[in-house]
């Protein structure tokens, strides 16, 4: 039979009409409610497209380590969807069940979904050309996260900008604010170049309840969003294109546009 | 009554050192050691001007006395005139129960004399016998208080000659053990005489006492004694006033217990291991007051005003507030906040203590019993009287909690206290149970410290049957395993291997520490332990239990990131082994490769714990596992006739006879003995011999449990801890 991952996109009204097709085709359904939030979806709407396939909701531990063996061996007998937010492998969450899988020939399909990975491009009119590493910011507990900055350093250096994705540790309750990480952020910048440059702060971005605002870093904070998942573009110098999208819709204040020559000109 | 004195008149006393005592009293169980140190102070207390015009002064000290003073204080003085020269007498506490350990061993270390008090009904008991053994193993040379003389005359109604029969029969047996155990140059010297004024004779409770000397002196006569008991209860002032009990033992302690300059010159060799020939050793030997300041703590105090207080003697130098010290066994600098004399049970500010003396120090609250403080020059050349286990082997735990719950708070501040002034003690909180764990050296040791809750706190606890705490190791090298985390993108290729005796003892001994400079720890390693170079540069973390890890990797992306990650999976890993999740002692583990996920989302804890600890586990599991338990060193003296006795409970017990000596008619046994196998050894020992063994027990190593029993004790300690009976497997933590 055949393992399904199904990317449900980012919010309720992301599901492809292929993905009900599968969803309908189920004999179990297993959704992951760790990984991100989807605007909007309940389990329940899973259950109205096929109300006979057996529903999990999973959490970490079902789905990584250990686990993964009894998934594989229930997918040689039935057809199982695994429904992951987002797109299905970008995050690289499950990448070990992929292989897995097809190590022992079962087999896999993807139906993909809207990640944050495109919307943040697309909604915000930065190009996608122009984004270099993508980068976690992770709450400092365990570790500081000096590589957040140091990946933020190395595309600023190559002109690139940085998708700055906000830590979500939904299984504690937990989800960063841009308020939060912008001060972690400011704490981790050495160099002290994020006082200065531009960058947007994206709230459920690709929902109906999106929220954009473009400005200097810091300034990042004084706005209201729409809450959690949230995340951050570090900008790095914009072409006149995107500066007009910036402005345009992420309100990006004249003041900063006039200055902008000045900002870039002497980063590091 | 106590005597109002001005400090500088006391201090003017102190540096004067012929004018200075430093004295110890000990006596078996209820032979009266607390009747006789309250009636010393109730009569030779010194209390400061200032104390003493507060007005409930008095009526406090009288409280205080109620409730047993010496055990509440770390040091009493007391002032006595001597044909009409002024004393201070300081009167340090000494543990009520007598053993082998490095608490009693301490507290003799800050004495020169012991007044040592029997029991006129029930003579020479196991803890006289024990103390003054290792009062003269310390050089503390003892004078004797023959006590409850009253009970001769009112219960046993003895006559004069049956009394004098039975005082003789007590100093005998006192001179006996004192020319068995003394160093052979006091044997003689140190023999008590009680024409000469060394024993005295009296009622403690009563509080009256003489000395031969005195009674020639005053013209007391025996008979004269037993008609004043005759009269009953109100001759009892007419008794204290013929022959004053505080005058009896002073006089004594004044004329043969040698004042700490004297005292020094003799013990000093004995008590202290360094170069006598050096400047410290020059200047301890002559308790000399402009040498480097040398101080042993013997006490730490939790006071609710002041925090911790030390308390000590000061052999060499003066002490000073505001002064830098460096503390050996703690390792660290502190500054002397402030220095106090005793006055009576109470500390008073002094602007300076001069060797010789006993003082109370605030400041160094790194210092636990034990440490020796040294001027801050010197810290390079001291030895310390006493090296301390810089990581402590707690091996017996008990689960306790108080009888009645609302104690909770005062048993949690009690265990604090507890903790403190006995290190070797380690108090825990079981995060699962939230139960309060208390771990000592042995059975004997958690006795103890509830009796001590109890008598000190009057706390009743209700405790758990005592578990044995044992360690988990391995005998060989494991191959390389790799430890995947659960998101298999995080890859840690380990292997462990068992560490090496010399590397033991030198991370046991305090040598080498995870914080201490890393090139000095290489150079350690490489030329004591005999380490490969790169292994020794390369060291993350080195554990409570004495576990290192190793990184060889090279180049690997990210590693500094996760670095403080993997080194917490190791120790967590370290906390709990795979066999019964016991603590693991002595194994390396070296990481030779890693695969690190590019975003920090995918190594957090949660990924990269299991799969640190998963390598681990599996190394250790195909590494020939096994459990050590606690060895316990036994030191028994007992008849020589019971040799044969003794030795048949020791092997039983999976015991090993180390060495048998004879002294005199007394058989000395030094054994080796599982701690597990100790639990009935005391009512085995004493039934075996008559009640008359004594011994002493301290924590000895670890050892492997024989092959034969592993599984069991393996399967035992899992079912206690909920766990199925079976260990897991190396399959269980790879491949998956």
């Amino acid at each position: 039979m055949t393992l399904y991952f199904v990317g449900l996109g980012l919010s309720s009204g992301h599901l492809t009409l292929e993905a009900r097709d599968v969803i309908d085709e189920a004999d179990k359904i297993i959704i992951d409610t760790y990984t991100s939030i989807v605007h909007g979806f309940t389990p329940e709407q899973i259950t109205i497209l096929n109300p006979r396939a057996e529903l999990v909701l999973a959490r970490r531990k079902d789905l990584e380590g250990r686990s993964i063996k009894g998934i594989i061996e229930e997918a040689k007998r039935k057809n199982i969807v695994i429904l992951v937010p987002g797109d299905p492998f970008i995050a690289t969450t499950h990448d070990a069940i992929r292989i897995e899988a097809l190590e022992q020939g079962v087999t896999v399909k993807t139906i993909h979904g809207i990640s944050i990975y495109s919307v943040a491009a697309s909604a915000t009119g930065l190009q996608i050309y122009r984004f270099g590493k993508t980068v976690t910011l992770v709450y400092p507990e365990a570790f500081k996260p000096y590589s957040t900055i140091e990946t933020i350093y190395e595309n600023l250096t190559r002109n690139l900008h940085t998708l700055v994705l906000l830590d979500l540790k939904l299984e504690e309750n937990k989800a960063m604010r841009i308020a939060e990480a912008v001060d972690v952020l400011l704490e981790l910048d050495e160099k002290g170049i994020l006082s200065k440059i531009i960058a947007v702060g994206l709230s459920r971005a690709g929902t109906a309840q999106q929220v954009i605002h473009a400005d200097i870093f810091p300034g990042l904070k004084k706005y209201d969003y729409a809450g959690p998942p949230e995340s951050i573009i570090i900008v790095a110098k914009p072409h006149p294109m995107e500066l007009g999208a910036l402005k345009l819709i992420g309100g990006l204040p004249d003041t900063v546009i006039n200055k902008i020559d000045y900002i870039y000109s002497k980063l590091f | 009554m106590p005597r109002y004195k001005q400090v500088a008149e006391i201090l003017r006393i102190m540096k004067n050192l012929e004018q200075v005592r430093n004295i110890g009293i000990t006596a078996h169980v209820d032979h009266g050691k607390t009747t006789l140190s309250d009636s010393l102070l109730a009569a030779a207390g010194i209390i400061s001007e200032k104390i003493a015009g507060q007005a409930l002064a008095l009526d406090y000290l009288d409280v205080e006395q109620k409730r047993g003073i010496t055990v509440k204080s770390a040091n009493v003085s007391l002032y006595h005139e001597y044909r009409g020269k002024p004393y201070v007498i300081n009167l340090i506490d000494t543990p009520g129960h007598v053993d082998f350990s490095a608490k009693t061993t301490r507290s003799l270390r800050v004495l020169d004399g012991a007044i040592l008090v029997v029991d006129a009904v029930e003579g020479v008991m196991t803890q006289t016998e024990m103390y003054l053994r290792m009062a003269l193993e310390e050089r503390v040379r003892p004078v004797l208080f023959i006590n409850k003389v009253d009970r001769l005359i009112k219960e046993l109604r003895l006559s004069p000659q049956e009394i004098q029969q039975r005082f003789i029969q007590i100093i005998k047996e006192v001179n006996q053990l004192i020319s068995m155990y003394a160093d052979p140059e006091f044997k003689t010297k140190w023999q008590l005489d009680p024409a000469k004024g060394h024993v005295a004779f009296g009622s403690a409770r009563d509080r009256w006492g003489f000395t031969v000397p005195m009674a020639k002196q005053r013209g007391i006569k025996f008979s004269d004694i037993i008609d004043l008991y005759k009269k009953g209860k109100d001759a009892l002032p007419e008794l204290q006033k013929l022959a004053p009990l505080h005058e009896a033992i002073l006089d004594m302690v004044v004329k043969f217990i040698p004042n700490p300059r004297e005292a020094q010159k003799y013990r000093i060799p004995k008590i202290w291991h360094g170069d006598l020939n050096s400047e410290i050793g020059k200047a301890m030997l002559e308790a000399d007051p402009n040498g480097p300041v040398v101080m042993l703590i013997n006490d730490m105090r939790i006071d609710p005003h002041a925090g911790l207080v030390g308390t000590g003697r000061v052999f060499s130098g003066t002490l000073r507030p505001g002064e830098e010290v460096w503390l050996v066994n703690a390792r660290t600098k502190q500054k002397i906040l402030q220095v106090s004399l005793y006055m009576g049970p109470y500390r008073e500010i002094a602007d300076e203590i001069v060797a010789g003396n006993i003082a109370a120090v605030l400041g160094l609250d790194k210092a636990r019993a034990g440490e020796t403080v040294v001027d801050i020059k010197y810290q390079d050349v001291i030895v310390p009287f006493e090296k301390l286990r810089t990581i402590s082997e707690p091996v017996v735990t008990v689960a306790i909690e108080p009888k009645n719950p609302r104690d909770l708070p005062k048993l949690i501040e009690a265990l604090h206290k507890l903790s403190i002034e006995d290190p070797s003690l380690v108090v825990r909180i079981n995060e699962e149970t939230g139960e309060y764990l208390l771990s000592g050296m042995g059975p004997l040791h958690i006795e103890i410290a509830l009796t001590f809750l109890k008598e000190n706190h009057g706390l009743e606890v209700v405790a758990s049957p005592p578990v044995i705490v044992y360690r988990e190791s391995i005998r060989a090298a494991s191959k390389i395993f790799e430890g995947k985390s659960p998101n298999k993108h995080n890859k840690f290729y380990i292997s462990v291997e068992p560490l090496d005796e010399k590397t033991i003892q030198l991370i046991h001994d305090g040598i080498i520490t995870e914080d201490m400079d890393a090139k000095e720890r290489a150079k350690i390693l490489r030329e004591q332990g005999g380490w490969p170079a790169d292994e020794a540069r390369r060291i993350w973390a080195i554990d409570e239990t004495i576990n290192v890890f190793i990184d060889l990797t090279s180049g690997v992306q990210h590693l500094r990131e996760v670095k403080d990650t993997i080194i917490q999976g190791f120790r967590l890993a370290m906390r709990e082994g795979p066999l019964a999740m016991e603590p693991v002692r002595g194994v390396k583990v070296k990481l030779h490769d890693a695969v690190v996920h590019e975003d920090p989302a995918h190594r957090g804890p949660g990924q990269i714990y299991p799969a640190i600890r998963n390598a681990i586990y599996a190394g250790m599991l195909t590494a020939k596992p096994t459990l050590l338990e606690p060895i316990q060193k036994l030191d028994i003296k007992a008849p020589i006739e019971y040799l044969g006795n003794i030795t048949t409970i020791i092997t039983k017990k999976r015991g090993r006879i180390l060495q048998v000596s004879q002294q005199g008619p007394v058989a000395r046994i030094l054994a080796e003995i599982p701690v597990a196998e100790t639990f009935d050894l005391a009512e085995q020992l004493r039934g075996a011999t008559a009640g008359k063994a004594i011994w002493g027990q301290e924590f000895s190593r670890w050892a492997p449990v024989p092959d034969s029993m592993l599984m069991d004790i393996v399967r035992k300690i899992r079912e206690r801890k909920g766990l199925r009976p079976e260990p897991p497997r190396p399959e269980d933590f790879i491949g998956f």
